[in-house]
């Protein structure tokens, strides 16, 4: 599903962000990427959805070479995947439904069709009652949530969530993975981007461990390493 | 279809929400859509005067009361062959006499010619030139050939002095309003420029929310030129506004005094070139503004 190829990633300045990392992640796999603030883990979000393209190295994400991808073509790429983020990206002056909606009418969804499908996700993220709030009326849990929803408006195959609960209490955090752990079920590929090391333990899935941008230890069900 | 109302849905609240920025766009494209019309109006009443009054450039022959009509029209053949002579017109006795009486007919002069009691006009020809410098080359022709015996009079009508004089008021005019011109285009780029830079800046957020969501292009730069389109659009219609009605009905009397007898009048002409002008304003509205537009979506936008 998802392959990288020796994928390295300079910045500019010489930075080097990710060293010839090599992985694969299986269709319907829940890999947490873990390692310290620096070690390259929103690089590899950034190369999933081209908002960077790798220096060197290769990507292909189902059968599609991304590595040179041409820009009119990266919006149907990111339909396909969806994001979230540690700071939600919500606009705050959409009520959470709007904030949903207009994913799709960007994307040029017709407007009955975005009616039907947009409470559907709210109901899959528990938030079916609180559409019409705005996301200041909200709590940081509540938000990632509307946040999720956006994400999954597409049906996307794959879901990346860079360090999602970083602004949430422990408790909302578990709710948050405890959400992405379900979405998993379903059958969506899940890519969480952490540092938490209690989150990582409780999870017990696989996870992909990176320090100063090399790929130090990749476990089918691994521990916090670092 | 839905993209394309959504589009202009997303525009429009672009547009409301930095009104102020809109007015003083509308403002300036409105200045400059103003001077243009005012100099493919000038250009237009320029040509009609001076057209006009080198169409009363001419010289008239009058002919002795007695000479038959077919020597007058043998004249006319052999004149007509010269280089110089656009056209010739005859007018017979009693042509002479009608004309004679429409333009008196409201003074005495009607009464000493009925006293006369017969048609006192001979019959003349009047000679155009091709350009009015070949004036004398018609003076010339006419004193110096066979007809000179049977020719009472020549009268010359030359108003190149008022040809000169019109060029160069019109010329004068026609430098200040292009400078004018220049002038509001530059401003109006630099303004629209930065107006849609400050919207582009505003919307950061939506903007890059929207590529992360996977939004079509269009609908990320759609909005801007559909906002670009409504300044063009709404300066044109107000600049035609103010041109059409109160500016034209108060300044066309002057202008109209100064052209006296010359150039039809000006409101007239400058509604029968009305669709030649709205075509011309609304189209020099919306490139002027989308191409501004345009360069800053290219550069504060790019994909
Ligand atoms: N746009 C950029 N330009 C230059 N250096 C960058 C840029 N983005 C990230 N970096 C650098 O690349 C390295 C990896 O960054 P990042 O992938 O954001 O790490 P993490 O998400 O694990 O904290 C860091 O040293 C960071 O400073
Ligand atoms: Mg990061």
């Amino acid at each position: 599903m998802i392959n990288f190829q020796s994928v390295s990633k300079i910045y500019p300045g010489n930075i080097t962000a990710l060293k010839e990392a090599t992985f694969n992640i299986a269709s319907g796999e829940f890999v947490s990427i873990v390692g310290q603030s620096g070690s390259g883990k929103t690089t590899v979000i950034r190369l999933l959805i081209a908002e960077e393209s790798p220096s060197f190295g290769k990507i292909v994400i189902g059968d599609w070479d991304i590595t040179k991808i041409h820009h009119s073509e990266i919006p149907m790429l990111r339909r396909q995947i969806g994001v979230i983020f540690q700071d939600f990206k919500l606009l705050v002056k959409k009520t959470a439904y709007e904030n949903v909606a207009f994913a799709l009418e960007v994307s040029g969804v017709p407007s009955g069709r975005i009616k039907t499908i947009v409470p559907q996700v709210f109901k899959i993220v528990g938030l079916e009652k609180k559409m019409d709030r705005f996301p200041k009326q909200m709590s940081g849990g509540e938000q990632q949530r509307v946040a999720i929803a956006r994400a999954l408006i597409h049906r996307p195959k794959i879901l990346l969530a860079d360090e999602p609960t970083g602004n949430l209490d422990s408790i909302n955090a578990h709710e948050i993975i405890d959400l992405l752990l379900k979405i998993n079920e379903f059958g969506t590929t899940v890519i969480l981007v952490t540092h938490n090391r209690e989150i990582v333990n409780m999870i017990k899935k696989r996870v992909i461990t990176l320090d100063h941008g090399h790929l130090v230890s990749d476990q089918a069900t691994g521990k916090y390493i670092l | 279809m839905t993209a394309i109302l959504r589009i202009i849905k997303f525009a429009l609240k672009n547009f409301w929400r930095n009104l102020a920025l809109s007015i003083v766009t509308i403002t300036i494209l409105v200045l400059v859509l103003f001077s243009t019309s005012f100099l493919l109006l000038l250009n237009i009443l320029a040509r009609t005067a001076t057209g006009a009054v080198e169409n009363k450039i001419d010289v008239s022959v009058f002919f002795e009361e007695r000479v038959a009509e077919e020597k007058v029209l043998a004249a006319k053949n052999e004149w007509e062959k010269s280089e110089a002579v656009k056209s010739i017109e005859y007018i017979s006795k009693d042509q002479a006499l009608e004309l004679f009486k429409t333009k008196h007919k409201d003074d005495d002069a009607i009464k000493a010619l009925e006293e006369v009691g017969r048609n006192p006009f001979g019959q003349s020809l009047v000679l155009k030139p091709k350009t009015p410098d070949q004036i004398a080359d018609l003076e010339k022709l006419i004193n110096g050939g066979d007809y000179k015996s049977v020719i009472k009079q020549t009268s010359l009508s030359d108003n190149r002095n008022d040809l000169a004089k019109l060029k160069a008021v019109t010329d004068n005019i026609h430098r200040i309003g292009l400078g004018a011109s220049i002038i509001f285009v530059i401003i109006a780029v630099l303004v629209i420029h930065s107006t849609i830079k400050m919207t582009i800046y505003t919307q950061q957020q939506e903007i890059s929310i929207m590529r992360l969501v996977g939004a079509s292009n269009i609908f990320i730069q759609g909005p801007f030129i559909v906002e670009s389109i409504l300044y063009g659009l709404i300066a044109s219609l107000i600049a035609m506004a103010i041109l059409f009605f109160p500016l034209l009905g108060m300044v066309s009397p002057f202008v109209d005094k100064f052209f006296e007898g010359y150039a039809e009048n000006i409101f007239q002409s400058f509604l029968n070139n009305a669709w030649l002008i709205i075509l011309l304003q609304i189209f020099l509205g919306v490139i002027l503004s989308v191409a501004s537009s345009g360069f800053a979506i290219r550069k504060h936008l790019k994909a």
